[in-house]
């Protein structure tokens, strides 16, 4: 990947997570109708490093929306915004952070973005004069008293240091991969600026062309002079962005190390006898650049908890998916190696106390290595859940409809793999449900609903799924308009008498079908349901709907929580061997002669503990030859699972396994006649790769 | 020239000579991951004719195709020089089972030509032939593997696909 790559996927990642956060506190400041003075300052700051970041990518037009909002926000930090103000804040603001968004969209395509939000930018800048005018002539003063600050700051820098004021060395050490050092140390230097008295850099020239070099290797070190509490620099810097770890030391203010435009100059005893009778004592020049006075001991103190605090919580890196999926799957070569080597012929019966034990405990570590490493995949569901807010918002507005998101279970943590695919699908459902399925407030109330609407988005785990369920107290699926317009495209010829309501409500996910009339930006293309079917179906889901007409509607997304370690029972058919996972297996049956019979229909069945089953041959439903004829010479499994209850037949069973399972590869499905039934396979200790039974779509619908 | 010159120029372009049924055919060696000597294939059900099965590689999990069938020859024994080659192709992988792996060379672009008779699969009847490269007074066949594993969309593949025996 060249550097250029790299700087740009840094670029797009930071800013993702700087928009995603910013979204977060917008959404709960909305609804507070304003902000805390700590969230105007994250927004600010927010704005500022997408400002900068943005023009050293030359990316003009994200700048210019940035520095927009920065400045309001700027206004807004100094001088607060009357509340009948705050409603276009937010709005506009939630513009620019869709406009971010969609550009670093484009950039992650096409590597630049091509947006240009002009119309936002003036009205952001109108806001911005507004709110300077309203704030009648104090504005005007303070405006111009604005100016003449900077300059004051350097004044005093150059004609007088005060050297009561406690000196802190600041260092900022930026990880490896961080790039653009010299950016983000101007920008570790504008948040730390508010709150230092003077302060001098080094390097002292950020903008110089080595300097990103020099921070590398040396790290960015800003020495100030400060009245504030350390913990405020603490609470600062945890926010950069990039920091591996940082310090702040309290420093003699008379350290050859500060540059000289802040040092306090050596001085006679005069002077230093002043400086050390003040109750700061930063300044004892005169004691041998020691450190006497209990406060500054304490300070001291302060200084270097703070410090160490925030070493503490830089724990966080970032990781590519591909190395996790490496590991991942070295961790399943090592499970099967190990399997090898315990279950090697070689041993054959005998047996060997010594090993055993040593075998035992290699099974457990690498069982545990393996808890970790899938841990690790592991994200709380709140990632997907989170975005949905933002979905709700903006298509109730768009809809002029009142709606309320309730969030269930948002800890729930799922593989990352999962969240991934779920992502696109929960956005269209939550799209239908504004869209389609709550109804107007005056609707609702007509019908003695309350105005509000609910959407309930929630997720919890069985033992080896996740359901993700999203219910609406809306109408409720129209059978009637879908029956129609499944007529109309010619889809259905029963009469409306024979068709039960499970099969209308299963038409919309025929693809194409839509009963909305006019294509709105959101949903209606028609394309919907069925691609929202398919990509759940991708990662080994389902997805079922139930609804209430009047009433409501749920629909439940079912997806097994990860593909690796799968407990299987292993049997043959003919040359082909197959895993059934345990969870499904009800019981083994060895059937005896006449146990398995015919029904009228022609179905073989077996009757077992006074419940009958249907009897599915392995061998007829793969096409595999096989020389076991009668189900006497074969062995049964009764398998239950979510849908399904039957009984399988098959030539011999071959014990409990342990198994990796993998995807099967996409072109699979041109090289075979019947994919459907298998999930995937396993790759077994004497390497033979068996299929593994997906229970529930075994057979075909409604039985056999 | 277009297809299989992508770097048209004086360099030429590398192919991996293989022998199906005593026939030499060249593969573009940029499509060739790596060549591996006879494993044990695992068999699914409901396969294909052509389809062998699949194989375990480090890992990852590859399906294994007979070119034999696909170039409508009889299925033939292996034997220890049977090897399987591992090209990469529109982000699948997939294994190519071979009589023999010959050698690479490397041909100037202005000996390969378009093929004057099409060798047509006559599997899905898809021309998977429509190059062929000069060598030492010696004609070969250039293979298109996008082609022979049916991996590039064409107007029919759908049908192609279900329909294939």
């Amino acid at each position: 990947m060249s550097a250029d790559d790299s700087m740009l996927d840094t670029y797009i990642y930071e800013n993702q997570q700087l928009l995603e956060n910013l979204d977060d506190i917008l959404l709960s400041g909305e609804e507070a109708k304003s902000l805390t003075p700590d969230q105007i300052n994250e927004v600010f700051r927010v704005m500022h490093t997408i400002k900068g970041a943005s023009s050293m990518m030359e990316f003009e037009d994200i700048a210019k929306l940035a520095h927009a909002v920065e400045d309001v926000f700027a206004q807004i930090r100094e001088f607060g915004a009357k509340s009948e103000e705050w409603p276009s804040v937010f709005d506009m603001v939630f513009r620019a952070v869709s406009f971010f968004n969609d550009e670093m969209a484009k950039i992650q395509e096409s590597g630049k973005p091509d947006g240009t939000d002009e119309a936002l930018i003036s009205e952001l800048h109108e806001q911005l004069a507004k709110m300077k005018a309203s704030q009648g002539g104090e504005g005007a003063a303070s405006a111009q008293a604005e100016s003449p600050k900077p300059v004051a700051v350097a004044a005093a820098a150059k004609a007088k240091i005060d050297p009561s004021i406690p000196y802190y060395k600041v260092k900022v050490l930026f990880e490896e991969n961080a790039q653009m050092e010299a950016v983000r140390s101007l920008g570790v230097e504008e948040d730390l600026k508010g709150i230092c008295v003077s302060r001098a850099s080094v390097p002292p020239d950020l903008e110089e062309q080595g300097a990103d070099k020099y921070i590398v290797e040396n790290g960015f070190t800003l020495y100030v002079q400060s009245r504030e509490n350390p913990d405020e620099f603490t609470n600062i810097l945890n926010h950069t962005m990039f920091c591996k770890k940082f310090s702040i030391l309290p420093i003699d203010g008379t350290d050859e190390e500060i540059p000289e435009s802040i040092r306090i100059p050596a001085e006679p005893a005069a002077e230093a006898a002043r400086a050390e009778s003040t109750p700061y004592g930063g300044a004892s020049a005169g004691a041998s650049g020691g450190r006497p006075s209990a406060a500054d001991a304490g300070g001291a103190k302060k200084a270097m908890s703070a410090a160490s605090e925030g070493l503490a919580k830089q724990n966080f890196i970032s990781v590519n998916v591909n190395k996790l999926d490496s590991l991942l799957d070295m961790v399943g070569e090592i499970v099967t190696a190990q399997s090898m080597v315990i279950s090697n012929a070689d041993f054959g019966s005998e047996r060997h106390d010594n090993f055993d034990a040593a075998a035992k405990q290699l099974h457990d570590l690498i069982n545990e290595l393996q808890d970790i490493v899938m841990s690790i995949r592991m994200l709380p569901i709140s990632t997907v859940f989170q975005k949905m807010r933002r979905i709700v918002r903006d298509m109730s507005k768009k809809f002029d409809k009142d709606i309320e998101l309730v969030l269930v279970g948002e800890e729930t943590e799922v593989d990352k793999n999962v969240i991934d695919s779920l992502s696109d699908p929960l956005m269209h459902i939550i799209r239908n449900s504004v869209d389609h399925g709550i109804e107007s407030r005056e609707a609702r109330v007509a019908a003695g609903k309350p105005a509000k609407g609910r959407i309930t988005l929630e997720a919890h785990t069985t033992g080896s799924d996740v359901i993700v369920t999203i219910s609406d107290d809306g109408a409720g699926l129209n059978r009637d308009k879908i029956l129609a317009k499944a007529r109309e495209k010619g889809l259905v010829t029963k009469p409306d008498s024979e068709i039960t309501d499970k099969e209308v409500y299963n038409m919309i996910f025929l693809p194409g079908f839509s009963t909305k009339e006019k294509v709105t930006e959101y949903s209606g293309r028609g394309v919907g349901m069925d691609v929202v079917r398919r990509n759940i179906n991708q990662i080994g889901g389902s997805l079922s709907i139930e609804s209430i007409p009047g009433k409501g509607l749920i629909q439940t997304i079912r997806i097994p929580l990860t593909l690796t370690i799968v407990d299987g029972m292993k049997f043959e058919v003919g040359n082909i061997s197959f895993i059934v996972p345990t969870a499904s297996v009800e019981t083994a049956i060895q059937p005896e002669p006449g146990d398995v019979f015919v029904d009228p229909e022609g179905n073989e069945m077996i009757m077992l503990l006074g419940q009958c089953y249907s009897v599915v041959r392995i061998s007829k439903l793969f096409n595999i030859e096989t020389e076991i004829e009668k189900p006497e010479d074969g062995m049964m499994m009764h398998l239950r699972s979510e849908e399904n209850n039957f009984c399988i037949l098959f030539d011999h069973l071959d014990g409990e396994y342990q198994v990796v399972a993998k995807t099967l590869p996409d072109y699979l499905e041109k090289c075979t006649n019947r994919m459907k039934g298998i999930s995937g396979c396993a790759v077994l200790g004497d390497g033979s790769i068996n299929l593994i039974l997906d229970v529930n779509n075994l057979t075909d619908d409604e039985g056999e | 020239m277009a297809t299989i010159n992508k770097k048209a120029g004086r360099e030429g372009i590398k192919f991996l000579f293989i022998s199906v049924g005593g026939i030499e055919y060249g593969i573009d060696i940029k499509l060739v991951q790596e060549i591996i000597v006879m494993p044990a294939i695992s068999p699914i059900p409901s396969a294909k004719p052509f389809c062998k099965g699949v194989i375990n590689i480090r890992g990852t999990i590859v399906p294994v195709i007979d070119i034999r069938i696909k170039l409508g020859l009889d299925a033939a024994d292996y034997d220890d020089q049977t090897c399987v080659v591992v090209v990469y192709i529109s982000g699948q992988r997939v294994g190519v089972v071979v009589d023999r792996v010959k050698d690479v060379a490397e041909i100037p672009s202005e000996d390969i030509l378009d093929s004057p008779a099409r060798a047509v699969s006559s599997v899905n009847k898809r021309c998977i032939s429509s190059k062929i490269a000069k060598m030492n007074g010696k004609v070969k066949q250039i293979i298109d593997m996008d082609q022979v594993l049916d991996l590039v969309p064409t107007a029919d593949s759908e049908e192609a696909g279900h329909k294939d025996e």
